[in-house]
């Protein structure tokens, strides 16, 4: 991860580019992008190749594997529509989460509280919606705002008093899973008023997909928006790549820092929202297994489509790859173990590839 | 040029290869998908399964114990509560409690994450303070037995709930045991049998992690396999780290994979159940019955709604208080109740028997009254 923040090894530029500079102004920055994007003058099948070389989109390619040899296994059950909604279905939530991490890992800080932030968004929208009687706007209101709560706590806790994020945040995850411990003595929160509006949020479907798939899809286009074509997110990537440099070069890199703890805090709250929704119930524990397979998406999802970048549709690609992977085993009958088996080598084959990638000469297999 | 194209080739192949890897291996260990239920239903076993299943669906009124202690219980013991790290432990300690303030007993707990160093810690803490009794659930004995066995040196009493382990080498007395907790998984079976008029195709879920779930299984399998032989099972296993986060989802794919499988058996309701309904409306799946073992709120919320068919109410109230009743008769110089004797409530609760969808309850409506009654307390 270290080096993908590096200005110098900046990924997602090939051998045959200029490497990118290192941003000395704000506006030099905002140049960064403008000078990958614009390039020298290539033939449009030049440009589709680029598109889908492995080096970008290897996910791509494990995905069509995927769909290959499930389709060959599984071929009764698996190429089917069905298939396809279910696993957008089954993993709109982890890639809800997951793009809740990508805006404070592209700027270079590690939100690990967003599991228990999203557990915290759960129980609070449930309890006042089921308990309380809360008309339902007021209590997602609420429960963002408690969401936006933590990430300012986050934001002090690691930008003005500077302790490490992993640390930091780590920290304020325990205390936020000790809160709603305390508050709850452990016990999830129900209320038949759950199964009504509430249910809603993350039930409803449209031709079999349920919501949170939308709002996955337009949180995606969100982040790729602001990340990927504004000066905003140009100067993201910037802190990210090296903080010090984009600091001399007059970006405001703790501002950005600051405000990219407070988005991943109010995004992890829609994500937890959606998973009591989904649940019927607000669990007390709900958000804690998601942490580590959207660290796993965002991570896998930096590998893609801008290599070296956090970037939108590299981490939905990466949920996709994941996901279709884990489902065709399911459908498949693999045993308990393949899962994480199956999620463990694509992670460690898709960072070592782009790793090799961007080594010079490439993978040392093709030199021997 | 060429030779960079290579490198990326090369390198695409080596990811789709480790991606082909793990799909083959995975492979290599995948059970064979199950056949169905054959046509032909074995009429004895029918009737037996819907005798059993009238009877489980029927709320008990025996609780664990049965013999009047007949001594005075001394007062003022102090006891020490070890939880597991689970959700349901504030439950168990709150259940201990309103048992041990009627004997005149001070209750304090040790909270621990459930993992082998904290529960070590937990018993290291136990050999400083020194109580009259501990009482601890769900943990293997292998992370503290050379504590375990120098507080019954100390004169300790040691007593447990749900856990694999006999009650030997200094650990007194275990309820929710090997031979106690299978008889409701075969329960569960013949509600399955009863329900589908002998021709179930089930899906059951269970957790090869937790050691006492192989046993359960077992017996589900034995009671599935004796009342109903025509009858079909699939098994999923899911991993630990599964549980709150894409069960429903393996089980969706399971049930997809195996159309003809219209029950589903969750070995661990509250682990397994929440979100499941919702995932099946999103796949479509309609006609799917569910029981699981051991319901949270979120699943008799459920069945209070409809969404769940049945649950096997876990007795937390019975055992924590059969545990207390075991430290009382220690303390009262009272032989303890032969575990053979102990018979674990078993109740299977459905919509219409649902008594709360709000909180746990006890499975036997006045069990608290009944043990005071064997303590002689009022």
């Amino acid at each position: 991860m270290t080096e993908n923040f590096t200005a110098e090894s900046e990924p997602g530029v090939s051998e045959d580019e200029p490497p990118s500079p290192t941003p000395t102004s704000p506006r030099a920055a905002d140049n960064v992008a403008v000078q990958g994007a614009s390039g020298a003058r290539r033939s449009p099948l030049h440009a589709v190749g680029k598109v889908l070389s492995p080096t970008r989109v290897s996910a791509l390619y494990v995905l069509v594997a995927e769909i290959i040899i499930f389709s060959l296994w599984a071929p009764e059950t698996f190429p089917k529509l069905a298939t396809v909604k279910q696993v957008l279905d089954g993993n709109a939530v982890i890639g809800l989460a997951a793009l809740a991490l990508a805006v404070p890992l592209a700027s270079r800080v590690f939100d690990l509280s967003f599991a228990y932030t999203m557990s915290l968004a759960g129980v609070t929208a449930a309890h006042f919606v089921a308990v309380n009687n809360w008309p339902l706007p007021a209590a997602i209101l609420l429960a963002l705002l408690i969401s936006l709560v933590v990430g300012v706590i986050n934001a002090i806790v690691v930008v003005v008093l500077k302790v490490n994020s992993m640390i930091g945040t780590l920290g304020t995850g325990s205390i936020i899973q000790a809160l709603i411990s305390y508050l709850t003595k452990d016990q999830d929160v129900t209320g038949a008023r759950l199964f009504g509006g509430f249910s809603k949020i993350g039930q409803y479907s449209v031709g079999g997909i349920i919501l949170p798939v939308f709002y996955l899809l337009i949180l995606a286009i969100g982040v790729w928006f602001v990340l990927g074509h504004t000066p905003l997110g140009r100067r993201i990537y910037a802190t990210g790549f090296n903080t010090d440099a984009a600091r001399l070069s007059g970006i405001k890199t703790k501002r950005i820092q600051f405000c990219s703890l407070l988005v991943s805090a109010v995004l992890a709250g829609w994500a937890g929202i959606s998973l009591a929704s989904v649940l019927g119930s607000g669990s007390t524990t709900a958000g804690t297994p998601y942490l580590l397979p959207a660290f796993a998406a965002a991570f896998l999802g930096e590998t893609q489509i801008m290599p070296g970048r956090v970037n939108a549709w590299g981490t939905i690609l990466g949920v996709l790859a994941l996901g279709t992977g884990i489902t065709g085993l399911s459908l498949s009958g693999a045993p308990s173990w393949a899962s994480n088996m199956f999620t463990g080598v694509v992670l460690i084959a898709a960072l070592a590839t782009n790793t090799l990638q961007r080594r010079p000469g490439g993978l040392s297999l093709a030199r021997r | 040029m060429k030779p960079h194209h290579t490198h990326r080739g090369r390198s695409a192949l080596v990811l789709a290869l480790g991606a082909a890897l793990a799909i083959v291996l995975a492979a290599c260990g995948g059970s064979a998908a199950g056949g169905a239920a054959t046509s032909k239903v074995d009429q004895a076993g029918l009737t037996r399964a819907k005798a059993a299943a009238k009877e489980v669906l029927t709320r008990p009124t025996q609780i664990p114990n049965h013999t009047p202690i007949g001594k005075p219980i001394p007062k003022g013991k102090k006891i020490v509560f070890i939880s597991a790290g689970t959700t349901t432990s504030d439950l168990e300690f709150n259940i201990i409690k309103s048992a041990t303030d009627k004997l005149g007993w001070t209750l304090s707990q040790i909270a621990n994450n459930g993992t082998p160093e904290q529960a070590k810690a937990a018993w290291e803490q136990i050999l400083r303070q020194k109580p009259d009794g501990v009482i601890y659930s769900a943990t293997p004995r292998a992370y503290f037995n050379s504590e375990l066995q120098q507080a019954a040196k100390e004169g300790i009493h040691v007593v447990a709930c749900c856990t694999t382990d006999p009650s030997t080498n200094g650990l007194e007395y275990v309820i929710s045991n090997l031979h106690q907790s299978p008889p409701a998984f075969a329960s569960m079976a013949d509600w399955v049998i009863a329900d589908s008029e002998g021709k179930a195709n089930v899906l059951y879920v269970g957790l090869p992690t937790i050691p006492i779930i192989k046993y359960v299984t077992a017996a589900f399998n034995t009671e599935m396999t004796k009342n109903c032989p025509s009858c079909h099972v699939d098994h999923l296993d899911v991993p630990l780290d599964a549980l709150g986060k894409d069960v429903p989802t393996r089980i969706v794919a399971s049930l997809r994979a195996h159309p003809k499988d219209k029950y589903v058996v969750l070995s661990i309701d509250g682990a397994m159940g929440p979100g499941l309904p919702a995932a099946l409306r999103a796949a479509g799946l309609t006609g799917i019955h569910t029981i699981g073992n051991g319901p949270t709120v979120t699943s008799l919320q459920y069945i209070g709604s409809g969404q769940q068919d049945a649950s096997s109410a876990f007795p937390y109230y019975e055992e924590m208080y059969s545990l207390v009743d075991a430290l009382a008769r220690d303390f009262a110089g009272v032989p303890l109740e032969k575990e053979s004797d102990v018979t674990v409530p078993d109740w299977i609760v459905t919509k219409k028997t649902l008594p709360t969808s709000k909180e746990i309850f006890p499975v036997v409506a006045d069990n608290a009254q009944q043990y005071f009654k064997l303590w002689g307390v009022s």
